[in-house]
């Protein structure tokens, strides 16, 4: 079994899994455990539209203060 | 050549499975030499970027600027390094794994690096400031938009650095991010008050 290619990556796997200890958040962990896989693989697809939706609230509130608030980030590089 | 592949696999990683590349990154043993093409990157952006602010014309002024913006940055990058060292002391590890959160935070810098380089390419092209035409706040808020991805992208990377980096759960990266966030703003006012960095190169 030791020599089994297949066994060594399945276990060199499951060391790399858990060098974090899982984790524990009391109540909320399963509205925790709903929410990061999102953020684990391609987190754009999750940060994209909730990024622009912020963005269109802001301006709900803001209005064109935003557009002034984009040319100072502009200048700040 | 491997250190080259090992950094746009990790690159890649970082964008399409932070997580698992994060925990790849932090594994024993990983050659460190990966990150020199982040750091020259680094270099480069500040090259161009000298460039673009004082323009060829003063060769002096161009070194200054520079200088101030490359050694600012590193100070920047030097004083996170340090503040993750001091939260490891405060929450008693014995041990600071120096060489993995090097690598992980310097994996951390690319949304940094990704956020500057679009907005200097997008002051040469469509130079600010922005109207108050349909155009202008179209574009104000897309790039308004972007900014906050990356923005969430770098929050998602530090998270990942304290996670793997310390091996911390999410109530001691809390902890520990309350000593390091004003720590940060006060080190982007003081760049602010410089004027070197309006937004912080970190």
């Amino acid at each position: 079994m030791e020599n089994d290619f297949f066994y060594q990556q399945l276990v060199a796997k499951m060391q790399q899994v858990s060098i974090v200890p899982p984790q524990n958040m009391g109540p909320l962990t399963p509205l925790y455990k709903r929410l990061v896989p999102q953020f684990k693989h391609f987190p754009f697809k999750a940060l994209i539209p909730l990024s622009l939706l912020a963005i269109l609230f802001a301006y709900l509130i803001f209005g064109t203060k935003l557009v002034r608030l984009a040319s100072i980030l502009q200048f700040s590089f | 050549m491997l250190p080259l592949i090992l950094f746009l696999r990790h690159l890649l990683g970082t964008i399409y499975n932070p997580y698992a590349t994060f925990r790849q990154i932090s594994l024993p043993r990983q050659d460190i030499r990966q990150i020199i093409f982040i750091h020259l990157l680094i270099f480069i952006y500040f090259l161009l970027t000298g460039l673009l602010k004082t323009g060829f014309s003063n060769p002096y002024l161009l070194t200054i600027k520079f200088n101030s913006l490359y050694f600012s940055s590193y100070l920047g990058f030097a004083l996170v390094i340090f503040l993750l060292y001091l939260g490891s002391l405060l929450l008693r590890f014995k041990n600071f794994p120096l060489i993995r959160i090097i690598l992980l935070w310097s994996y951390s810098l690319l949304p940094t690096l990704f956020w500057f380089f679009i907005t200097s390419l997008m002051y040469l092209f469509l130079p600010p400031p922005r109207t108050l035409s349909y155009p202008g706040k179209i574009y104000s808020l897309v790039y308004l938009a972007f900014s906050l991805t990356l923005l969430f992208w770098k929050i998602i990377l530090y998270y990942l650095t304290l996670r793997f980096g310390l091996r911390l759960d999410l109530y001691k990266i809390s902890l520990i991010s309350l000593f390091i966030i004003p720590v940060i703003i006060l080190y982007s006012f003081v760049m602010y008050r410089l004027g070197i960095f309006k937004i912080p190169f970190i």
